[in-house]
């Protein structure tokens, strides 16, 4: 072995090599002192390392965490607190969701409206309406709190961006999870808040929608992660 | 069962805290990524596999959030700003002395290297996995997996101002810290 490659000083140091090649090795560290050299310095790092490290290992567990595993009532030793959450929202949120179910012509009511009698217009709404709900449940399903998907329809009529922010486990064993989102049908904007719970069958369901802000000219009023609206 | 699987992850916990830190380089975002971590696991509890680690399944769960998320913020933002941070700090390369390495210069340098390197890094050193059982875990090749922890170590030798060769290398500057060794200001 003429010159020994850093790849081979590394797993020397690592311990990955087998005796004869650990033999050539330290006979040719004999003579390259640069090599020896390397091979402190590897193992040095090695070790700050592990002892900057090291200390997060004895510090406690921080409880949030604790419980993120446990989120599950069955087996949680400590009482939830998604539903004392939900618990304030949830009356104010009566009458919201009357609001938009006024809005959604019937949408939220969870209605098979009869599209008989209703207008073009009407349609393509109800339609931008069936995408956003899809596109958050899609987001609900697949992405993690804090990440922001953002969907337009090709028309450029709709758009949607959506936030998950927080995962509950509920009494029941499914999940729910509350979101941000602000959608756009036309020129009607609005910026709201959520929770929707996972069905059997893999629906999510929105148990309520807090409005934020309506309006064609509203600017989202909360942060997103630094994520700014291009 | 599920109960069962449960404890074994609060078991896990401390380790898989060091584990981000190791990524992250700060405690906030350790646990950030850790929570995340948990609670993508916990979604998924029927997806691991009996028999298998289940340290190893919480690894690759979180270093695969953490390349994410590295991916989304931009190399920019996070790698290039830590890689200065730690070149203005208290080490010139030549002259550092191992006494001055604070605990946090040393979570900064880790930090620097891209999100992939960190992660076979940390699972080598730190964490103490063979380069089979990093390669089994991660589910990348061997040779992938000893070219990144090749890379990673000799560029957290020069941050660490430790006398890494510097002769070698330098062809193959083909990863973004070799680019930006060599444009960094003297």
């Amino acid at each position: 072995m003429r010159e020994l490659h850093e790849s081979t000083l590394v797993a020397y140091v690592d311990g990955e090599l087998d005796a004869e090649t650990v033999a050539e090795v330290e006979r040719a560290l004999a003579t390259d002192p640069q090599s020896r050299e390397l091979v402190r310095a590897l193992r040095e790092s090695s070790t700050v390392l592990r002892s900057a490290l090291n200390e997060v290992v004895h510090k406690p567990v921080p409880e949030a965490l604790i419980d993120t595993v446990w989120a599950s009532p069955r087996a949680a030793p400590r009482p939830l607190r998604w539903h004392e959450r939900w618990a304030v929202p949830a009356a104010v949120a009566a009458s919201l969701v009357a609001l938009i179910i006024g809005f959604g012509g019937g949408y939220f009511a969870g209605g098979s409206s009869n599209p008989e009698g209703m207008t073009g217009a009407q349609i393509a709404s109800l339609r931008l309406q069936t995408q956003i709900e899809r596109t958050r449940e899609e987001t609900l399903e697949n992405e993690l709190s804090g990440t922001t998907i953002r969907w337009q329809d090709p028309s450029g009529e709709g758009s949607l961006m959506v936030t998950p922010v927080r995962t509950y486990r509920q009494e029941g064993g499914g999940y729910c999870r509350e979101f941000r989102e602000e959608w756009r049908i036309g020129d009607r904007i609005e910026a709201r808040q959520g929770l929707s719970c996972r069905e059997r069958g893999g629906r999510w369901e929105p148990r309520y929608l807090l409005i934020e802000s309506i309006g064609p000219e509203t600017q989202p009023t909360h942060e997103r992660n630094g994520d700014a609206p291009t | 069962m599920s109960h069962d699987l449960r404890h074994a992850i609060v078991a896990i916990l401390p380790r898989l805290r060091r584990f981000a830190l190791g990524l992250t380089g700060s405690e906030d975002e350790a646990d950030d990524l850790v929570q995340a971590a948990c609670e993508r696991a916990i979604s998924r509890l029927d997806q691991w596999q009996a028999g298998t680690r289940i340290d190893s399944w919480l690894y690759r769960i979180a270093q695969t959030i953490h390349i994410d998320r590295r991916r989304r913020e931009g190399r920019r933002n996070g790698y290039a700003a830590s890689v200065r941070a730690v070149q203005g700090g208290e080490y010139d390369g030549e002259q550092a002395v191992h006494a001055h390495m604070t605990l946090n210069a040393v979570r900064r340098a880790l930090a620097a290297l891209p999100a992939e390197q960190q992660v076979v890094v940390t699972l080598i050193c730190v964490e103490g996995y063979s380069y089979r059982e990093a390669s089994e875990t991660l589910g990348l090749p061997l040779g992938t997996v000893t070219s990144r922890l090749v890379r990673g170590r000799m560029t957290l030798c020069r941050l660490l101002g430790l006398p890494a060769r510097t002769g070698e290398g330098r062809n193959t500057a083909e990863s973004p810290e070799e680019e930006e060794r060599h444009a960094r200001t003297p």
